[in-house]
């Protein structure tokens, strides 16, 4: 017997599912596929599957991805993702010939670069990836410019540092890629001769020059609260953001009791669940997470996990380094080591769920949520 | 909205099949439809509830009584709601999700409509048409493409369990 359930009752139902059951709904019919194509239904959808994980001890729309070297070919890395306490499994390849660093994690899209930082936003729950083109004679500039630089004639081959960022724009409603391309000896922040930044935009798919931060950034952005933010000073612990609808570059204070603390010796930006966050570690004793928990208050800075609470050994002897990667307000934390995911409510430890990998100390860890967000832009159907 | 009197107030709902059954009024203003009704004092003889026929609302009534028997604690009503609902068939979810929708109660509308979600889930394209009656309307080519565009979505389907 068959039941017509009005579309209201359709939409209902079909929120509650996952990604790979939708897009295979798809070929249902044309009305189901345009249902679960349409904008408004990926947002709705987004934002349940973000919220239905709030425990997170019982995660399943949220993946962790990282490289992890694949025993065959050698020295051959391969990006895994794995659920986050359901069954971990390895789950996709995004190209099996290309080395590919991930560069940012927003709404269930990765903003990855294949080989010489050719940037892609790929969504690896539809296995959907769009090739973002720079605009032209971003690179050839490298090779004009080495002519007629006179300041650097006995200089190593020059190489320029792409520093990347993926964030959105929800006024605009658009998934927008910073890249900001500074030779490597003009990190003075004065001189913005060698600096370009520039903006891509997914709803108009092209890339316009902005302004350049008024400090010099590295490492790939972490999006929180509609900005991208870079850690810019290694001791004054300064964040600088950038603010995407307004495209203006603004500073955000960090913990005012770590600042100038000698003892910490790498500091780390992470966005941990959509808050900003800092670890410090301490040589390689012990390490800190402290966590803005409310954007834009300075004193909001709270350090909500230390190393050595839970565990006796110095942060070098555990078995693979801490890498905290999600936070929730009632404190809860959820942190990797090796081939181990281990949740904390702050005092004890909640649960732990084994990976079927080793995570790798030097390579990044992502966090995303499976959704049904395209790289094509908002306004496509792909 | 209650009586005066301090005595509970029954309420007699009338199914489109004419069936009349008897209910707390404390348990049935659950439904923000019957409620709106109560206040409205059109509750005086029999409420007639058009849209839900005598064998759904059966159902509605003994999840009506149920959950309000159980105190205020988000933990157990949760688990009322899913041994309430473990062992009823798609038919029977699609009729009360409609009987939910009609008499307009959240809690249960969304734990219905999550139960079909999870029937849904590893369920074929076959699957979906013939249980929500959906007309197929690609050509064999368009569907043959569209297919082909989400083939990694077709590993772990279930064997159909409706033919």
């Amino acid at each position: 017997m068959e039941k017509n359930l009005p579309e209201e009752i359709m939409e209902e139902i079909l929120y509650k599912l996952p990604v790979k059951s939708l897009s295979r709904f798809k070929c249902v019919s044309k009305s189901l596929n345009s249902l679960i194509s349409d904008k408004d239904f990926i947002k709705h959808h987004l934002k349940k599957s973000i919220t239905d994980d709030e425990d997170l001890s019982d995660m399943t729309n949220h993946k962790l991805i990282t490289r992890f070297k694949h025993d065959q070919p050698p020295t051959f890395f391969r990006h895994v993702s794995c659920s986050l306490h359901k069954q971990p499994i390895i789950k996709s390849d995004f190209n099996e010939n290309m080395v590919f660093t991930i560069m940012g994690s927003c709404n269930g899209l990765l903003l990855v670069a294949a080989g010489a930082n050719l940037p892609y936003l790929w969504n690896p729950t539809t296995k959907k990836y769009k090739k973002i083109d720079l605009p032209l004679g971003f690179y050839e500039e490298e090779v004009q410019l080495g002519h007629d630089d006179q300041v650097n004639i006995f200089s190593p081959p020059r190489r320029y540092d792409y520093v990347y960022g993926l964030g959105y724009d929800e006024s605009n409603d658009d998934y927008k890629i910073v890249c900001n391309k500074v030779s490597p000896w003009n990190r003075n922040p004065n001189l913005s001769r060698m600096n370009h930044t520039l903006m891509y935009s997914s709803k108009t798919n092209s890339w316009k020059k902005i302004e350049n931060s008024p400090k010099s950034l590295c490492l790939p952005g972490k999006f929180v609260a509609g900005r991208l933010h870079w850690l810019c000073s290694m001791d004054g612990f300064d964040i600088i953001c950038l603010n995407l609808t307004e495209e203006k570059y603004e500073i955000v204070g960090g913990p005012q009791s770590f600042t100038n603390n000698a003892e910490f010796k790498v500091v780390k930006l992470e966005e941990l669940g959509g808050y900003l966050s800092l670890t410090y570690m301490n040589g390689r004793a012990d390490v800190d997470v402290w966590v803005m928990t409310e954007y834009g208050k300075r004193e909001s800075w709270s350090k909500v996990w230390t190393l050595s609470n839970f565990v006796s050994a110095p942060a070098d002897r555990v078995n693979g380094r801490p890498i905290p990667f999600l936070w929730r307000k009632n404190g809860d934390i959820a942190v990797a080591f090796g081939s181990e995911i281990v949740v904390y409510n702050g005092k004890n430890v909640v649960s732990r769920s084994p990976l079927d990998i080793q995570l790798v100390a030097k390579v990044r860890c992502y966090v995303y949520v499976e959704s049904l967000v395209s790289p094509f832009g908002s306004g496509a159907s792909a | 909205m209650a009586a005066e009197t301090g005595t509970p107030t029954t309420l007699t709902l009338k199914s489109n099949d004419d069936e009349l059954f008897s209910v707390a009024e404390s348990a049935a203003i659950l439904s923000v439809t019957i409620r709106n009704m109560v206040e409205d004092g059109c509750a005086g003889g029999v409420i007639p509830l058009d849209n839900v026929d005598g064998k759904t609302l059966a159902s509605v009534i003994t999840y009506m009584n149920g959950i309000s028997a159980i105190p205020a604690d988000e933990e157990k009503k949760k688990s009322y709601r899913d041994k309430f609902l473990s062992d009823k068939d798609f038919e029977t979810l699609a009729d009360m999700v409609l009987a939910a929708n009609y008499l307009n109660m959240s809690c249960l509308m969304d734990a219905v409509s999550a139960k079909i979600a999870q029937v849904m889930e590893k369920k074929s394209v076959g699957w979906v048409r013939r249980k929500f009656g959906i007309e197929n309307d690609y050509t064999p080519e368009e569907e043959a493409a569209v297919k082909e565009e989400h083939k990694w979505t077709f590993e772990g389907v279930e064997t159909d369990d409706d033919n």
